[in-house]
């Protein structure tokens, strides 16, 4: 008879296009097959892995080799492009390596510990909506998922049925990557690789499912009102005598409830169909600004002790000079960021146009003029961005007639964002909504992340230069004008966000 | 001989080692674990016209293996017979061969010393001959290459780390030396070759390479790898994801 050894796994024997070859063994400890325990370090190179001879052992240890071979070592790259959060892109990947190990022939389904039933049932008891769509694609595939989503219907139906759901399309996507590409490490720029970016789209996809819950369940037509339950299988107890002593919970029995718009409406929100492309670096130079514009743009009210109406009334309590009446002042500037790119179709004085209608502004244009080459230092080589307007003085000259790739439409709004000196100094974007990134190759995924970049620091987008000085003199003259988006943002918003603001 | 495989496909290590050799560089240290082919690249690449001579460093060793001794011959007397390091010196009697000194850190005091006089620069290097009282003085093209598998250089004796002023880290097997391994193993073979106590020679892999051909893949493994072998092969088939093509 042979006594069956332990068998420690082997991440050095493992190869990756992304480091170079490190010498010397891992740090490899044995661990029980408990969710949470196992883990992998590739930078550091450590890992925490069952070493037994059972399935779980097996399938646990195989899915911490998996994330040795194809993971990446640092998400910070990911994190900073903001696409996707933290939690998602772990989550995306749990699912990414535990398809990678059923396709070597390992039976995921041995990966369960049998916690995912209750936790299941407790994601619904806490309403937490992205802790259970998260952790639907963490176990996507393995054991564990089946489990989960019986203790998520047992409690809510519908969300049952929308996370099964997300689960299915998610691996559908990643399926749909030959499994060379999906597994590669091959560098593809900015500390990235190419089979974690499926994971970052997907995981950018999971971050919109993840915002909004499912609507409550809906008793479906000529349901009695007085038949609560909630509770789906197994509830052997839940008969005519008990009814009357339950507390109803006013949730229609899971049996009875209509999944079917609940399903249809999260399969509003689409997948990007590729991996987008980053942002190119921002680099900004400012002009001589010799020529001084008086104006201002935008008033704002400041409290004052005169007036006719009191508006600050609660400032006859909190106010030690009793300033309840308003006074208006001229407005000090504000920024606007005007897209210079071919797409605008901006000739010199249309820009210049736009410098003239908004006085005390900083007004900042960008456009990478075909050299997009990044220093050793990680910057720009190239000037893409310039400063035509600042505190009250702008350039005599603007420095090109017609600019060429946006390439830098994210940075440069984050570039204003950084330099406004108050919270709610207002910032204006000239865009026809047509972003690109490096190499000006275009994505929906860097429309969105411009669309919330915008939504989430109250930027104007102003779709053309005409609307552009108009806007900017109507905000001068202290009169609000609603401005449509550009088209681009519209039909990124109908497609991935299922038309949502 | 003078390999021929394009330098710049080679991995960093056997780069170095190309680029030296071409420099003329003619004293290097190899050291990094053990089967990943130094000795074989001492004794074939660089220029090796005037023949290459091994020379394996013990404990037990007598000068007699660097620089000769009388011993008896088919005339029933005794004659002179030359040692690694006197053949290397002489090369081909135009040009000067190549010594390779395998764990010369590993010989005695005597040995050492002969060694010392014998890979001292050239100008400063002759040795006499005590049947025929010739001055031996190397020729030119002489060069000497050491092999080890001590990591940390500095335990290396004084004298003799300064007369080696190139030292390269050998820490994975030359390409050619995979050529004889099946492709499926080439990568894992890599990676374990300097995986310090998880290390698996490339000699287990060509053992295990020819044992599957012949027997199921298993057996063959736990025949090469012993306990070690369901990591061994649990490992090979995580390795396998990104090469395979769907």
């Amino acid at each position: 008879m042979t006594t069956m050894s332990p068998v420690r796994p082997l991440p050095e024997a493992l190869g990756r296009k992304d480091t170079p070859k490190e010498s010397g063994e891992w740090s490899v400890n044995e661990c029980a097959p408990i969710r949470g325990l196992p883990v992998t370090n590739v930078s550091s190179r450590k890992m925490s892995a069952p070493m037994g001879n059972d399935a779980l052992s097996e399938v646990v240890r195989v899915h911490e080799l998996v994330h040795a071979k194809v993971s990446p070592t640092d998400l910070s790259p990911y994190l900073e492009r903001g696409l996707a959060g933290d939690d998602s892109l772990r989550s995306v990947e749990e699912m990414r390596v535990n398809y990678l190990a059923s396709r070597l022939g390992y039976d995921m389904k041995h990966l369960m510990d049998g916690s995912e039933d209750s936790y299941g049932e407790r994601v619904v008891d806490t309403n937490d909506w992205r802790g259970a769509v998260m952790f639907a694609l963490a176990t996507a595939g393995t054991g564990g998922h089946k489990k989960f989503l019986n203790g998520v219907r047992r409690k809510n139906k519908v969300w049952g049925a929308v996370l099964a759901d997300i689960s299915k399309r998610a691996m559908k996507e990643i399926t749909k990557v030959p499994q060379k590409r999906l597994a590669s490490t091959e560098p593809i720029g900015d500390g990235m690789i190419e089979g974690f970016s499926h994971t970052e789209r997907i995981a950018e996809w999971a971050e919109r499912m993840a915002t909004t819950a499912p609507p409550e369940p809906e008793p479906a037509k000529g349901e009695d009102e007085g038949k609560g339950g909630d509770t789906d299988k197994g509830d052997t107890t839940d008969d005519g005598d008990t009814e009357a002593s339950k507390p109803k919970r006013g949730r229609p029995k899971s049996s009875e409830v209509d999944t079917t718009d609940a399903v249809s409406a999260s399969r509003k929100t689409k997948l990007l169909p590729s991996s987008p492309p980053s942002w190119m670096k921002l680099k900004v130079e400012r002009l001589p600004l010799p020529i001084v514009l008086n104006g201002a743009l935008g008033k704002k009210r400041l409290a004052s002790q005169t007036g006719k109406v009191p508006r600050r009334i609660h400032r006859l309590i909190s106010d030690p000079n009793k300033r309840v009446f308003d006074r208006t002042v001229k407005g000090t500037g504000g920024i606007v960021i005007v897209d210079a790119s071919g797409s605008m179709s901006m000739s010199r004085d249309e820009l210049r146009e736009v410098v003239l209608s908004a006085p005390g502004c900083t007004v900042m244009t960008y456009s990478v003029m075909g050299d997009w080459r990044i220093g050793e230092d990680g910057e720009a080589v190239a000037t893409n961005a310039w400063v035509l307007a600042d505190k009250g003085r702008i350039c005599d000259e603007m420095p090109f007639s017609r600019g060429q790739a946006n390439g830098v439409d994210l940075p440069a709004l984050e570039w204003a964002v950084s330099n406004r000196p108050r919270s709610n100094t207002p910032i204006v974007w000239v865009c026809d909504g047509h972003v690109t990134g490096m190499g000006d190759n275009g994505h929906d995924s860097l429309t969105l992340q411009a669309m919330n970049f915008c939504s989430r620091h109250n930027i104007v987008v102003v779709p053309d230069t005409a609307t552009a000085c108009k806007y900017l003199t109507a905000l001068g003259q202290g009169k609000r004008m609603s401005v449509r988006e550009p088209w681009a943002f519209t039909d990124a918003r109908r497609q991935y966000l299922g038309g949502k603001k | 001989m003078t390999t021929t495989t394009d330098n710049t496909k080679l991995p960093s290590c056997w780069k170095k080692l190309n680029n030296a050799l071409s420099a003329g560089i003619d004293r290097i240290i190899l050291f990094g674990p053990s089967g990943t082919g130094k000795t074989y690249a001492g004794l074939n690449h660089g220029n090796t016209q005037g023949g290459a001579h091994r020379l394996i460093c013990t404990e037990d060793m007598t000068t007699a293996d660097v620089c000769g001794a009388f011993m008896p011959d088919n005339k029933g007397t005794f004659s002179w017979v030359a040692g690694s390091a006197l053949k290397a010196w002489d090369g081909d009697g135009i040009t000067g061969g190549r010594l390779v000194a395998d764990e010369i850190d590993k010989a005695g005091g005597d040995v050492l010393a002969t060694l010392l006089a014998f890979t001292d620069t050239p100008e400063s290097a002759s040795w006499e001959n005590p049947e025929t009282g010739r001055i031996h003085r190397p020729r030119e093209g002489f060069s000497v290459i050491m092999t080890t598998n001590i990591e940390n250089m500095a335990e290396l004796p004084t004298a003799l780390s300064d007369r080696f002023p190139v030292r390269i880290r050998i820490d994975q097997p030359h390409p050619s030396a995979l050529t004889r391994l099946s492709s499926d193993l080439h990568g894992i073979a890599v990676s374990l070759a300097d995986a310090g106590r998880e290390r698996v020679s490339l000699r287990a892999f060509y053992a295990f390479d020819k044992l599957r051909s012949s027997l199921p893949v298993g057996e063959a493994a736990e025949l090469v790898f012993g306990d070690r072998a369901s990591s061994i092969l649990e490992a090979m088939r995580i390795d396998s994801l990104a090469r395979v093509t769907v």
